[in-house]
């Protein structure tokens, strides 16, 4: 397991270096923002004094690069600054919406596994055929389409039409299932793809040949070799989904009105307050890194030749 | 031109399927005042929130104006913005992955980093940030797209230069005396061709999801641009008793968008099946 520790370690020290370099770029574009935080956040009538004063308690005296350690030593803390909009703790607004946006997403990819892999593999055994047509036709399609018209779509059908479903908003379990539906559709035929060419490659497999010479049931081979090593791509592409899925949270939640991160960030973007657009995209990028850390760990522990890449 | 492609391009039915509606939509878009029978911001006061009928195919919206008309219109923004936003990607995309296979080294690793930093952010989060240092807007929103998805584009170009700079016809124009720039784009790059076609017409329909979705967000093309996203998001206050305002816009995304998925993949099993995912 030497080198899998080791690959682990390098993994992870890349991870914080992307972390660092997000943190840079993020850094920067506040940087270019017009307007003084300060004066903006103190208004037109404060003395020179007294903006100096705050500048100096702020660090923004500083040289540039000090900045950037003082505000980088700040999120580390947890301390996003305060929202330029409500004045609340940006910190407090995102954990109370946090959950949302994870509940929303989360629920989302298993409902995009549930249904993509077993149509993935039915399309792969099936190959060439008129179901394996209509699979791959119908993720294109699915593919194709925007996810705030699926969502409207939905709305009509189900909230207005047959009344059968809330129209927006949170209020229990039951709102979540158009949300739900219009995230996970369009990006299922990405994985639906992925299965399906993993387990038509895989099938290809001498050790796919010597188990059904040896004489092995259809449904072993399926289990113990197709499956098995088709799904590790599929497992590791569970792990880079989750960020996309936050992504098309923000379409989703403002569509559904879903009181998530997604929908915050694009209030504060509306109305510019920067240092909750900042925070999101901080939190969401960290999500990211941490989540495609996790999926190429995931995928060095379950094929060996990997681990040499790096 | 080599004929055999477009003769095997005839016997796939997505590439025939896909061509079709990109023609389709190349044509609206050029001929749209002869298509549309109203401009696309004339008002009709008098039949505001009508549902389709054979004076307006498709209805019309809050203002009164007719959605086949805007949605016609809406086409050349479409086209308009997927392709420079593919342009510009493509030229960042291109440029940074043959400096990256070429070189190697150092180039290489800075190259790769920031590759990998672009990479590992949810792209439409990335553009997001962008527009908000940028301020909203058609222009701006084609900048943040295309500066959030040039990295498949430098993957790509990365991989297929690192392995042809190695060919002997590279190292014979090395042998005669070729400049690097000169080996870079008359030696390796045409031969990085077929996989860049086919990305870029791939890039297109997301470029013009994205663009739609910032339109729908209120912070791509404003008010009155007969942008489909635009159209889209104005019909969601009339969900209830006007529900064609949003649907009909949402159509020609998907029409729009399935037509060049289709173009592109059926391009992709012609020139380079072995780009398959």
């Amino acid at each position: 397991m030497g080198d899998l520790t080791e690959y682990t370690i390098k993994r992870l020290i890349i991870g914080v270096f992307i972390i660092l370099a997000v943190t840079v770029i993020l850094f920067g574009i506040m940087q270019a923002m017009p307007g003084d935080p300060i004066e903006l956040l103190a208004g037109e009538r404060v003395s020179p004094e007294k903006i100096a004063q705050l500048k100096a308690q702020w660090g923004l005296d500083k040289p540039v690069y000090m900045q950037y350690f003082y505000w980088l030593s700040r999120i580390i803390r947890g301390d996003f600054g305060r929202s330029m909009v409500t004045k609340l703790p940006v910190i407090e607004l995102i954990k109370a919406r946090l959950p949302y946006t994870l509940l929303l997403t989360g629920s989302a990819l298993i409902v995009e596994y549930v249904i993509a892999i077993p149509l993935g593999l039915l399309a792969a055994l099936k190959w060439g055929s008129k179901t394996d047509h209509v699979v791959v036709t119908l993720s294109i399609v699915l593919w194709s389409m925007p996810s705030f018209w699926l969502g409207v779509l939905l709305m009509i059908i189900f909230a207005i039409k047959l009344n059968l479903l809330p129209l927006s908003g949170y209020s229990g379990l039951k709102s979540l299932i158009l949300p739900l539906l219009t995230l996970s559709l369009p990006s299922l035929a990405g994985t639906l793809r992925l299965t399906r060419s993993e387990v038509l490659e895989v099938l290809r497999e001498d050790y796919v040949l010597t188990a059904y010479a040896k004489g092995l049931p259809k449904y072993k081979v399926l289990i113990k070799h197709v499956l098995r090593n088709a799904l590790v791509p599929v497992t590791v592409m569970f792990f880079l989904y989750l960020p996309w899925l936050i992504g098309g949270a923000v379409i989703v939640e403002t569509v559904f009105a879903w009181p998530g991160m997604g929908r915050l960030l694009w209030k504060s973007i509306t109305v510019q307050d920067y240092p909750v657009v900042q925070a999101i995209i901080f939190i969401i990028a960290l999500l990211t890194v941490i989540s495609n850390t996790i999926g190429d760990i995931v995928s060095a522990v379950l094929d060996p030749r990997i681990r040499e890449a790096l | 031109m080599d004929w055999s492609i477009l003769r095997s391009g005839l016997r796939n039915i997505s590439f025939k399927l896909g061509g079709i509606i990109f023609l389709s939509v190349v044509l609206t878009a050029i001929f749209a005042p002869i298509i549309a029978p109203y401009s696309y911001d004339e008002m009709h006061i008098s039949d505001r929130l009508k549902p389709p009928s054979s004076k307006y195919l498709l209805g019309t919206d809050q203002y009164g104006r007719d959605i086949f008309s805007r949605i016609v219109y809406g086409s050349r923004i479409a086209l308009k913005v997927g392709i420079l936003v593919v342009i510009i990607e493509t030229a960042i995309g291109i440029s940074l992955g043959l400096l990256a296979g070429y070189y190697g080294g150092k180039a290489d690793k800075v190259i790769s980093f920031t590759t990998d930093v672009f990479w590992a952010m949810p792209p439409l989060v990335l553009a997001l940030a962008v527009v908000t240092l940028l301020g909203p807007g058609l222009m701006n929103v084609m900048i943040a797209i295309a500066v959030v998805s040039w990295a498949q584009f430098t993957r790509v170009v990365r991989a297929k230069s690192q392995s042809l700079k190695k060919m002997p016809f590279v190292e014979a124009g090395k042998a005669i005396g070729e400049s690097d720039i000169s080996i870079m784009l008359r030696y390796i790059l045409p031969n990085t061709m077929g996989a860049i076609i086919v990305l870029s017409t791939l890039a297109l329909p997301s470029a013009i999801l994205s663009t739609t979705a910032m339109g729908f967000l209120g912070l791509g093309a404003q008010p009155p641009a007969p942008d489909w996203g635009v159209m889209l998001s104005e019909g969601i206050s009339y969900i209830k008793t006007a529900p064609w305002i949003s649907i009909f816009p949402g159509l020609a995304i998907v029409y729009t968008v399935l037509g060049f998925n289709l173009l592109g993949e059926g391009l992709r099993d012609i020139l380079d099946p072995r780009l398959k995912v």
